[in-house]
């Protein structure tokens, strides 16, 4: 049977948390994430899944918040950047982009860290073709990209031999 | 005194808070009862407005206000020229201007109110090219504007109708010279309108309590913004008070006041609700671009390759308002005639209105227009005399000491050094000889920019507060636009007053509590502002050893030191918090110190004198698909002349930041305009580079030699590695190909384009497929 | 901003289609959501419904019973495709296509399937299942049919799909024997300017050349198959001096008959130009292809 609705109940864990909220079925994932859940990090910018700066992780995968319907989480696990770090000490990508001054204004940065996590998971020991292109899809205005290369390859090497 | 941390890349301190998520930005703001609202905006680039339908919307109960011109101050606003209304008054002059505004419940209800509210527009010609809008005919953009005619415009043909600023400087005698020079060059360039594109959008919020007008903004200009609030809402200074957040990237699009006073105007609509004014990237892109430039240079050149006379006219498209078109207009037309040793100099400025959105400043202000000009006509005189563009570029460029303009500052940086560093790089061992097989041609080019840095006639202040444990707040008026104000004002504090740099705390300013800044632009923060910030720190030094003397009785001839956290004079020591506690009965207190700096007033045509020289220099190695006309880079050398890095690693990124900025303008980016509707706003259609554009290896080269006037000899950077970029790469495509470009920016299809035009003056028959092998 | 609208999650494709006929153009299908969330962002679409298909069993890919043509599921996303053929070394033109498809979070959410009922002509897939003879199922409240991807890519934006269908798989047929495939993609926006596709299959001497096809895709409103340049190459021997001259032909051949429309992404004569060159070039990547299959298929 047909089932439509206007509002579904979602399921899920952020970061960990068990989510159960009932949502619109427009709203999207980044107004989700950001005035729901309160979980500012997840930035919003060009609107069109260009500029990655609102990456998530949807069980594992990145996706783009400003084009995701809310409701489709019901049962996922969200990864957002508050959820990187175990109490106050980074994640090894984020201790490296700090490092490398991979960050400059930082709006690209929550995202440019979950594209780089989701790099690495799926490749521990990315050369430079490969962060470069698996990485195309997150612009950054700031850096140059250039110190991002290298907080990845830094961040790749220490989970390697951690 | 022990260098601490002065000259090392200590972790920018912002940095945590940004890896983590914790960082807030305006928009990640909440305030109790907070409303939202949008704008509508004018579907044409010039039109009357009839009527503006507004009480459908009005009545929607989600909807709590819509405002239009009636409902706002009617004063116009501007840095420069005050010309622009809050919401369009009558006319609108760009296709975008804010003509209304929704107030509702949601940011939802806001954007849907304002899209669905009706206006009964009456369309008019609209201008969109400088040629349009010089021609004798055109309606003025301003009836106001331009009643006298400009001469030497009227002596190029043009009207002056929509001249919105001019600018003008000689010295020699540039037609005599020219007509005696040996070889005479003219060559016209082209540079289109750019969005910087800061990630973080315009975004702003505004609350009005009855007595106090509280805006929170991304801004690079707290004060500008105050300043003109004040003057639109008939408010004293000391009223309004501006918050600027962490900024997620400027690059000048942040710069002047922008949606503020539209968000002002609904916070005194709905007293004690603070109302948040989110823009979208389409809206953002009409907001504010770079402008788009046409510079003529005519050049005579002696038989040597001395350049002996330049000729510049340089033409801007501001838009349909100023923004900071007037002084993009000074500064291009300064900086047209380049870093040469010219005696006979004539360059000229102008500012047009059109019907197309305003624009204004972007990282480098006028200069990567001229740049991309006379850099690129530089390798069109080094061919036709048969000399090396790096030697021609080394027999005429300035030296330490030599005047850009005979009534400014002389050059404080060495840039003939700078040169034969960046061919080094371009030649090092580790260079591998590149693969031209194929329809793969490569080539190198170079290009130097030079700006008078840190803008003329600003003023700054910092205040530094020493607690009694020892830790310090510094107070300025600066932004954190990701260039790293936080954490090297940090750094020059802990270092002045010997402290561990996490004792040190920068706030981010709001004009009620911060002092006075001009704002963050003109890469003038750390050599200006922070040279407030060091005297400031050195005024509680002499304070706290005033009172080491005094509360601890040291001889008059001991000499006393201040040192990891302690004064001593000989065997008497003391720590700092000690001092500051015995000062006070109550043992507790505070040191503060203040330091002010304005740089020096003149009567010349910028109106002050350049505070630092801000040069550029690179050169690029670049591979070109002739079949394609698409470009790689290969190598990247970019010389960061820094006089001293305080933070080596804030400065690189500067470098491959601006660097990087300036391959997009050079390679790809371009606003599209069809009868000034812009069509490519979106991400989709106006391509920015990505991790795939950067060069295959890239390289900055810190120079320091201490010759700047800022603290420890630093001299301000984050523009100029933008300028050569274009340049750089026009000149390596021009060396591989044998075709130049003259319009930015060069696409795949510019450059085949141009290749073919090269092949077809050159009579030669070059098959546009690849060779049979 | 999304303008209202409501879910509807069928329980079967019975049920899609006939909710899809009964509302018509007020009722849209939703998948991936790429494609169709940006348009109804920009406000090109107010559907007052989509119907989810993503839980209607709609993914996966599968090699029929004869073990060769390949059936995949209208709701793939562009990333299991990219898996699956990346591990898969006849399947390397698509490995490549998808891969350069938008970016890995497009492809993460984007079907295959969505992407051709859109019918965006700067898009990579239609080019490269064009130059495959593919075809695609289209289930309706009436049953099913198949359509060969040229009757239904049918202009920019538009297919042939009619009210209450919805696209259910998209097959392609067997690679002939001693075949290889390329697929190049050249722009300088996020969309493709040009794509190519070619195909090249030899005779038993693992020279000749038996067949040839070609499809150019973004330069106009569809994916084209360009075949007085596929004639070309027929019979040609792939390993003399006979070759480059055929594929010279076929390059200009293409680059003239092809439809081509002047757009952002470049004028006309531009992109006739990249026709040639990049036809071009994918006939030699798949000649070079062919031959390795032709090698491994002796070696058998």
């Amino acid at each position: 049977m047909n089932r439509v609705s206007e509002r579904r109940r979602i399921r899920c864990k952020v970061n960990g948390h068990d989510i159960d909220r009932e949502v619109p079925v427009t709203q999207l994932l980044v107004d989700f994430i950001r005035e729901d859940l309160n979980l500012t990090g997840t930035k919003r910018s060009c609107d069109v899944q260009v500029c990655g700066v609102c990456t998530v992780l949807v069980d594992g995968r990145p996706v783009s918040a400003c084009t995701y319907l809310a409701f489709e989480a019901d049962g996922a696990e969200i990864q957002t950047i508050e959820g990187l770090a175990s109490g106050s000490e980074l994640h090894p990508i984020q201790q490296a982009f700090l490092d490398e001054n991979a960050t400059q204004c930082g709006y690209c940065t929550p995202g440019m860290i979950l594209a780089t996590k989701s790099l690495l998971e799926d490749d521990a020991q990315p050369n430079r073709e490969r962060i470069r292109d698996y990485l195309k899809g997150n612009l950054c205005r700031c850096t140059g990209y250039q110190p991002i290369l290298s907080a990845v390859v830094l961040a790749s090497e220490r989970i390697r031999h951690d | 005194m022990t260098n601490t941390v002065v000259g090392k890349s200590i972790p920018r301190v912002d940095g945590i808070d940004k890896v983590t998520g914790r960082a807030k930005y305006t928009g990640d703001l909440k305030f109790a009862g907070m409303v939202h609202a949008a704008i509508a905006r004018s579907s044409f680039p010039r039109a009357r407005i009839d009527v503006i339908h507004a009480d459908d919307v009005r009545q929607r109960p989600d909807v709590i206000a819509v405002l239009t011109a009636e409902q706002v101050p009617p004063r116009l606003y501007g840095t420069f020229i005050e010309d622009q209304p809050v919401l369009a008054h009558g006319e609108a002059r760009y296709q975008g201007e804010p003509t209304a505004v929704v107030i509702a419940r949601s940011h939802e209800d806001a954007v849907g109110g304002a899209a669905d509210l009706e206006i009964d527009w009456d369309p008019l010609p609209a201008l969109t090219t400088i040629d349009q809008a010089l021609s004798a005919d055109a309606p003025p953009v301003h009836a106001e504007q331009g009643s006298e005619g400009v001469p030497w415009l009227a002596r190029e043909g043009a009207s002056s109708r929509n001249c919105c600023h001019t600018f003008a400087r000689e010295h020699g005698d540039v037609d005599r010279a020219l007509a005696s020079a040996t070889h005479v060059f003219e060559d016209t360039f082209e540079v289109p309108a750019l969005q910087a594109f800061p990630l973080e959008r315009y975004e702003c919020i505004a609350l009005w309590d009855g007595s106090e007008l509280t805006i929170w903004s991304a801004t690079q200009s707290p004060f500008i913004v105050r300043r003109d609030l004040a003057r639109l809402f008939d408010l004293h200074l000391h009223r309004v008070n501006v918050v600027a957040p962490l900024i997620g990237g400027g690059f000048g699009a942040k710069l002047y006041t922008k949606i503020e006073p539209i968000g002002a105007a609904c916070a005194f609509a709905v007293p004690g609700r603070p109302v948040k004014l989110s823009l979208s990237a389409n809206e953002s892109a009409l907001t504010i671009t770079q402008h788009a430039a046409r510079v003529r240079l005519t050049t005579g050149v002696s038989a040597d390759g001395l350049i002996v006379a330049r000729d510049c006219l340089s033409l801007f498209n501001t838009g349909a308002y100023a923004d900071a078109g007037a002084r993009v207009a000074d500064k291009g037309g300064y900086r047209a005639p380049g870093p040469y040793r010219i005696d006979n100099v004539r360059s000229r400025s102008c500012a047009v209105y059109t019907n197309l959105p305003p624009a204004g400043a972007y990282r480098g202000f006028g200069a990567p227009q001229v740049v991309w000009a006379y850099e690129s006509q530089m390798d069109v005189i080094a061919e036709r005399l048969s000399m090396s563009p790096l030697e021609l570029r080394q027999r005429n460029i300035l030296h330490r000491g030599e005047h850009f303009s005979p009534d400014d500052t002389p050059l404080d940086c060495d840039l003939p050094a700078s040169l034969t560093v960046v061919r080094e790089h371009m030649h090092g061992a580790s260079t591998v000889p590149p693969d031209e097989s194929g329809p793969w041609r490569v080539g190198e080019g170079y290009a130097v920019g030079l700006k008078d840095g840190g803008g003329q006639r600003t003023a700054s202040n910092a205040e530094v507060r020493l607690e009694e444990d020892g830790s310090a707040t510094v107070l300025v008026g600066s932004t954190e636009i990701g260039q790293g104000m936080l954490t090297v004002f940090a750094q020059l504090v802990a270092e002045e007053l010997q402290l561990e740099i996490e004792h040190v705390r920068v706030a981010l300013p709001d004009t009620r509590r911060a002092p006075y800044d001009s704002g963050t632009n003109a890469s003038r923060t750390l050599t200006l502002v922070g040279s407030a910030v060091v005297m400031a720190a050195r005024q509680i030094r002499e304070q706290l050893i005033d009172a080491f003397r005094d509360l601890y009785e040291v001889p008059p001839g001991a000499q006393a030191v201040l040192r990891h956290g302690a004064l001593s004079a000989g065997q008497v020591t003391a720590s700092v918090d000690e001092v500051i506690r015995r000062g006070s009965l109550l043992r507790g207190g505070q040191l503060i110190g203040t330091g002010y700096f304005r740089t020096k007033a003149a009567d010349n045509v910028l109106g002050g004198m350049t505070a630092f020289w801000e040069p550029g220099v690179a050169g690029a190695q670049v591979r070109v698909d002739t079949e394609t006309g698409s470009v790689q880079i290969l190598h990247y050398v970019s010389i960061l002349d820094v006089g001293r890095a305080i933070n080596p690693k804030l400065c690189e990124g500067q470098d491959i930041g601006a660097a990087v900025m300036g391959m997009g303008a050079a390679l790809c980016e371009r606003l599209e305009f069809e009868g000034g509707q812009l069509l490519n706003a979106s991400l989709v259609d106006y391509r920015l580079p990505t991790f795939a554009e950067l060069p295959e290896r890239f390289e900055t080269v810190l120079i320091e030699n201490g010759d700047g006037p800022g603290p420890h000899g630093a001299r301000g950077i984050g523009e100029g590695s933008i300028l050569p970029v274009a340049a750089a790469l026009g000149n390596a495509i021009a060396a591989a190909t044998g075709a130049r470009v003259y319009n930015l920016p060069m696409t795949p299809e510019v450059i085949w384009r141009a290749m073919r035009e090269a092949a077809a003056a050159e009579g030669s028959n070059t098959s546009v497929v690849p060779e049979v092998k | 901003m999304l303008k209202s609208f409501r879910i509807c999650e069928p329980g079967s494709v019975e049920e899609a289609c006939e909710f899809l006929a009964q509302h018509g153009l007020a009722a849209a299908v939703y998948a991936g959501g790429t494609e169709l969330l940006l348009a109804m962002k920009e406000d090109l679409l107010a559907p007052e419904y989509l119907v989810d298909v993503k839980h209607l069993g709609l993914g996966g890919i599968s090699f029929s019973s004869s073990g060769r043509e390949v059936r995949i599921g209208a709701t793939t996303t562009h990333r299991e495709l990219e898996a699956w053929s990346a591990s898969r070394s006849q399947w390397e033109a698509l490995a490549e296509m998808e891969h350069g498809v938008a970016n890995v979070r497009v492809r993460n959410q984007g079907t295959i399937g969505g992407n051709l009922c859109f019918g965006e002509p700067h898009a990579d897939p239609g080019t490269l299942l064009s130059a495959w003879d593919a075809s695609v199922e289209i289930t309706d409240p009436h049953g099913r049919r198949q359509l060969p991807i040229g009757g239904f890519l049918l202009d920019e934006f538009a297919t042939a799909l009619a009210e209450g269908d919805v696209m259910t798989a998209v097959v392609i047929p067997p690679a002939p024997a001693r075949s290889g495939t390329a697929y190049l993609r050249f722009g300088f926006l996020e969309r493709p300017t040009i794509g190519v596709a070619t195909q090249v299959a030899l005779d038993p001497d693992g020279e000749t050349v038996s067949q040839t096809r070609i499809a150019v895709g973004a330069v106009g409103p569809r994916p084209e198959r360009i075949e007085p340049a596929e004639s070309e190459l027929v019979g040609v021997h792939s390993g003399t001096g006979e070759w480059p001259m055929a594929v010279a032909r076929a390059a200009s051949r293409a680059a003239e008959t092809c439809t081509v429309a002047a757009d952002a992404h470049g004028s006309e004569d531009y992109k006739r130009h990249l026709v040639e060159v990049f036809v071009w070039r994918a006939l030699e990547v798949a000649r070079a292809r062919a031959h390795a299959d032709a090698a491994r298929n002796a070696g058998q």
